[in-house]
């Protein structure tokens, strides 16, 4: 399998249905079953099939049959406005949230077969790290010992977790803060050392919830150098995010959602079809309105 | 994923009457804090197509045009004030229906809030029949003492609105002032809010309606009916006046690891002083009866009892004393004003006191995780046993220990009974302790599912750390009681009976804390917070699980009261024997149902946890 060079012209998916995805949103919602790719089980890092998850009576579901393919090496970026349901598929493919119905598929291992996370759980953990948006740490540890922690959970080798940890904090710039308490620690040093946390055990697949939200520029670049140098050494990453600019640079592949829906989903090339990013997401989300007709008053006083 | 964003629904100040842009938030804005877990109303529908597409992500979000109402546009076109500043009263309505919408909020939120405070409500009104009933024959009483049961009864309900709520941590936190700060609110506005806000709910309701009841008691005077009704009121405020200003300056006093301790010390201090007290009770209650009068009068002198002796001045013609006991009323209502007033400005003033964290010792290494064996239980054990140490949520739990030390050492003196209590009495509580264990990991939580810990190694590591934290602590509790009972015959007895509660008891902690969880304070918040959502549901669950811990410990309790009756050493030995058996294979049994338990609904409780904030 070859190594996706960084930069957003690697097509890893089948062309043809990645663009037309991307053509029909205007008229209905895009729907399963057009391509397959578990008949390519060795390409796919992470599958999501026909996700839904539905809370409590909320009339719509919070995800609506989710499909979505990862490719195994690539930087896989899901974009969306708030509430698009990114955080809510991140969760069901983790592990986290019990989808209503669905199915989550993990690449990886030594066979590289595909891993059911509900049904095969302890083996699709082993294979993910993952940084989850807005969840607290263990934060009276120190930020050594928190990376240590994540390690010794999954039951690794004491001097391994040691030695990672050592490294990891280095990595993350983190070696003045990491004997100190995390709850001592900055927005963008919990990031860092959650990051950290998420990454010890080697994980072939590694899902980011916003993982650049209040990062200082200069950890962002090394964190983002050191996801490239992951991913060409064959680990996938999926990262989640607001921001168009940093997700059309850094990410391969692009997924699009709204409302709990993919949108489109394919190579930053194909989905962005000749736009920037920005320009091709707000005409595939639409809601964007003149703000300044609407709010005369907003003026001091 | 678990979300600790904040509820939006707590922050509009009555969005029906704001004239600010933020009114009207519709569902589209809930849905921007809580993905996925608001309804999805069609205000991001892809209608509205904007020629210049190139801000949309990043500038407004759409909804907030969506939002905002016709009506918000000044017919100037943008010149008038929409903001003026309002009055002290006005601040003070909107925050009272402000908290108004909060309790309905809540109680709309699930069935089962809304069951455990209508049964807390027909509790309390069956509480309240009871007492109307009793001032009722109390008004055909004699006068001296009616205002003898009048300023008992009194000091006694404001004690309790003054204190109740920091002892058990459930003070209000609706209109807590640090999330508040952000608005342009007068120190006086916020305090009668919070005064008035007191009225809405159970409690203050109640206390309202007995207050004004109390006329009743006075019906052998016309003046004294007349007068009792001010009085009341103003005793009333004192309530709420000094219930809020005591909580806003232990709020402000608990925010430090090193306040906690203090806080601590004092509570070990009171508990000192009950000894005394209850010494005195146990003089004989003949005797207290004929002292009651004597307290009464020495009471109705200090801001807690005068307010409550003034109706009976009136009837018996004292008007001096009736002023000058109004005049104490007055000076400690202002008094507690200004100090409420005090604290409230710095708590307005320092809002994000939480950011202002201390600076924490630099440590090498990874400390205790690089000493013990390396797997999850382990890992999972030392956690918790830093937790132990650093979380203010777990140590104000240890508070008690001493405290129940001494107030047991102070009763020997008058009845040998109390002190065979203290040793169990730790040992259950110190294994009810860790029901709350994942309530207090909240979304912290997520690192365990994520990292996939068996359901085993997770309770198990838990129980340990419990145990390296309560051994110690049991055997001071055995220490204390063998010093003041002296019954060394009866050693392997308690010995037993602690080892089945505190066993056993982390054995049922541990299933039924796998299944069921109630809301706690968030991490990093301190111990005097209540959470929202706690309700008398939760707490009737607590005594029911303490229940039966106790249950479980009745073979070895029953073995100890056979020893002390027949005086053969061959029970005490028995209770011993039955007692670790039992504990141990509660724990087994348990340790094993809550892992598989937590195995089989990992996901079900970290959604649960992380929505307690």
């Amino acid at each position: 399998m070859s190594i996706p060079t960084d930069g957003p012209t690697t097509p890893r998916r089948e062309p043809g249905p990645g663009a037309a995805t991307t053509e029909r949103t205007h008229q209905d919602v895009p729907r399963p079953q057009d391509h397959d790719p578990a008949a390519r089980p060795g390409a796919a890092a992470l599958v999501v099939r026909a996700l839904t998850k539905v809370y409590g009576h909320a009339e719509r579901p919070a995800a609506d049959h989710v499909d979505l393919t990862v490719p195994r090496g690539s930087f896989y970026g899901l974009v969306g406005r708030n509430g698009a349901g990114k955080t809510t598929t991140l969760s069901m493919a983790t592990g986290l949230l019990r989808p209503s119905s669905g199915t989550v598929l993990v690449g990886g291992g030594s066979r590289d077969e595909l891993v059911d996370v509900w049904g095969d759980s302890v083996r699709a953990k082993q294979r993910m790290g993952v940084l989850p948006d807005g969840a607290h740490l263990f934060d009276r540890l120190t930020g050594r010992q928190l990376v240590a922690y994540s390690g010794l959970l999954r039951g690794m080798d004491r001097e391994v977790v040691k030695q990672r940890t050592e490294d990891l904090v280095k990595a993350m710039d983190l070696q003045d803060a990491a004997g100190r308490q995390v709850q001592d620690y900055s927005a963008g040093m919990t990031k860092k050392i959650a990051l950290a946390a998420a990454m010890i055990h080697a994980p072939s697949l590694l899902v980011l919830d916003e993982p650049f939200e209040s990062v200082d520029p200069v950890s962002a670049a090394n964190i983002r150098s050191l996801l490239y140098q992951y991913t060409e050494a064959g680990g996938t990453v999926v990262v989640s995010s607001h921001v168009m600019d940093l997700v059309q640079r850094m990410c391969d592949h692009v997924a699009v959602m709204d409302q709990g829906r993919v949108l489109a989903q394919g190579t930053t090339a194909q989905v962005c079809d000749g736009l920037s990013l920005e320009d091709r997401f707000v005409s595939l989300v639409g809601g964007r309105t003149d703000a300044g007709e609407e709010l005369q008053w907003l003026r001091p006083e | 994923m678990a979300s600790s964003r904040v509820n939006p629904d707590q922050y509009p100040l009555d969005p029906s009457r704001t004239t600010s842009g933020r009114a009207q938030p519709r569902d589209g804005t809930t849905s921007c804090a809580e993905p996925g877990a608001a309804p999805w109303d069609g205000t991001g529908s892809p209608t509205a197509h904007g020629t210049d597409a190139r801000d949309a992500a990043t500038t407004v979000p759409a909804e907030a045009d969506a939002a905002v109402p016709r009506s918000v546009h000044p017919a100037g076109g943008g010149a008038a004030a929409t903001v003026r500043h309002l009055g002290v009263l006005e601040e003070a309505r909107r925050l009272a229906s402000l908290k108004w919408r909060v309790l309905r909020n809540t109680l709309s939120r699930s069935t089962w809030v809304l069951v455990g405070t209508i049964l807390g409500g027909l509790y309390a009104l069956g509480v309240l029949a009871m007492l109307m009933i009793s001032l009722y024959f109390l008004g055909a009483e004699e006068l001296r003492w009616v205002v003898t049961a009048s300023v008992l009864l009194g000091t006694a309900l404001l004690l309790g609105w003054w204190i109740l709520p920091v002892a058990t941590s459930k003070a209000d936190a609706t209109l807590d002032p640090a999330r508040l700060g952000l608005f342009p609110l007068s120190t006086s506005g916020l305090l009668v809010g919070q005064v008035l806000g007191a009225l809405i709910g159970i409690p203050g309701a109640l206390t309202l309606v007995a207050g004004l009841g109390w006329a009743v008691a006075w019906r052998s005077s016309l003046p004294a009916v007349l007068v009792s009704i001010p009085c009341a009121l103003l005793g009333l405020l004192l309530a709420f006046v000094g219930s809020r200003c005591v909580s806003a300056v232990s709020l402000r006093l608990a925010g430090g690891r090193r306040t906690t301790e203090t806080v601590s010390i004092v509570a070990l201090a009171l508990a000192v002083l009950t000894g005394p007290i209850i010494t005195a009770l146990g003089a004989g209650l003949e005797r207290v009866w004929g002292l009651l009068p004597t307290w009464a009068a020495v009471l109705a002198w200090t801001p807690l009892g005068a307010v409550w002796a003034v109706p009976g001045d009136v009837a018996l013609g004292h008007w001096g004393a009736a002023l000058a006991r109004l005049l104490i009323t007055a000076v400690s209502i202002v008094a507690l004003t200004v100090l409420a007033r005090v604290a409230l400005r710095r708590a307005l003033g320092d809002a994000a006191a939480g950011a202002a964290r201390g600076s924490t010792k630099a440590m090498e290494g990874i400390g205790l995780f690089g000493r013990v064996p390396a797997t999850p239980t382990w890992a999972v054990a030392v956690r918790c046993l830093l937790y132990w140490m650093r979380d203010p949520r777990y140590s104000a739990s240890l508070v008690m220990v001493p405290a129940m030390c001494a107030v047991a050492w102070f009763l020997t003196s008058q009845s040998g009974f109390v002190v065979w209590l203290l040793p169990a009495g730790i040992a259950l509580l110190m294994a009810f302790a860790i029901s709350a264990d994942i309530s207090y990991d909240n979304s912290a939580f997520s690192l365990h599912v994520l990292a996939g810990v068996p359901g085993l190694a997770d309770r198990l590591g838990r129980v340990m750390a419990l145990f390296v934290v309560s051994v110690p602590l049991v055997a001071v509790a055995l220490v204390v009681w063998l010093v003041r009972a002296g019954d060394w015959g009866a050693v392997p007895a308690m010995l037993g009976l602690c080892a089945t509660l505190l066993l056993g008891g982390a054995g049922v902690v541990s299933v039924v804390s796998a299944r069921y969880t109630y809301p706690t304070p968030p991490p990093g918040s301190t111990p005097m917070k209540s959470a929202q959502g706690f309700t008398l549901l939760n707490l009737v669950m607590q005594f029911v699980l303490m229940g039966v811990i106790v249950l479980l410990g009745l073979p070895a309790l029953a073995l100890l009261v056979v020893y002390l009756i027949s005086g053969d050493h061959t029970w005490s030995w028995l209770a011993l024997a039955v007692g670790l058996v039992e504990g141990l294979a509660l724990l087994w049994i348990g340790a094993r149902a809550g892992g598989r338990w937590l195995d089989a609904r990992a996901p079900e409780l970290l959604q649960e946890v992380s929505a307690y904030r």
